[in-house]
């Protein structure tokens, strides 16, 4: 789904806002959990005007974007395939093992 | 690798990691990676670039490119991108599973520095692998 520019939403094209590589999903995942407009602001680097303009444009568009959004968070809430982890055993394995020659050589 | 690349939605989040990496082991294992921050424009890149541009610059630099990249599956996502272009020699992406909580919540911000030292202590084992979560 590619959006813009927007007529309404100047500030939002192609689901992002205009000149940054924030996305309308990136906004939308910290007001779902309740972060306040100027906290969104400030945490993404963006102006105030920015972030209402996101807010707007998800309130006009919210079912297709919840559709998106809710698919990231799946692909998020997955996390890491099986092998991925078996891997992360052997890798903390190993880092443990250089901690220990690490402080022995320190000692 | 030659250093950190930080996306544009979680800049705060990599300066609070680097400030969990100044702690116990750690510290010990940041020292050794000796990794720079760097920004999307120290790589060349425009504030808006696209998640393909961004993909081959880290590559090119090979440099670990942190995000938390919200995105749809369109042609220019980094997902597209990792689909059509990853390779076995590839360095994975590291994404933060859920952002927002990383910095309201210590405990799990202290889970996703740890699990990422764990796989950039040892990230060639890991290249090829496409995207990575943290902490997962």
């Amino acid at each position: 789904m590619k959006r813009g520019p927007n007529k309404a939403s100047p500030m939002i094209v192609k689901n992002r806002i205009a000149g940054t590589r924030v996305t309308v999903w990136d906004v939308l995942h910290y007001l779902e959990t309740g972060w306040s407009r100027p906290e969104i602001a400030v945490t993404l680097h963006l102006s105030d005007a920015q972030v209402d303009a996101v807010a707007r444009y998800i309130e006009e568009h919210k079912e297709e974007l919840m559709a998106v959004h809710q698919q990231i968070e799946a692909r998020k809430a997955r996390g890491n395939p099986p092998e991925i982890t078996a891997k992360l055993a052997q890798s903390s394995t190993k880092l443990q093992e250089w901690l220990k020659q690490h402080h022995e050589t320190k000692t | 690798m030659n250093g950190i690349l930080v996306d544009a939605n979680c800049e705060g989040h990599l300066a609070l990691l680097l400030w969990l990496f100044q702690e116990g082991w750690r510290h010990d294992v940041w020292e050794i990676l000796h990794l720079t921050p760097r920004s999307l424009s120290d790589l060349g890149l425009q504030p808006d670039a696209s998640d393909r541009e961004v993909w081959e610059a880290y590559q090119r630099e090979q440099v670990i490119l942190l995000t938390a990249n919200r995105n749809d599956d369109g042609p220019e996502s980094l997902e597209a991108t990792i689909q059509q272009y990853n390779t076995p020699a590839r360095l994975p992406v590291f994404t933060l599973a859920n952002d927002q909580r990383v910095l309201r919540d210590r405990l799990y911000a202290e889970a996703v520095a740890d699990r990422l030292l764990e796989f950039l202590f040892d990230i060639d084992s890991y290249r090829g692998t496409g995207r990575l979560y943290l902490p997962s």
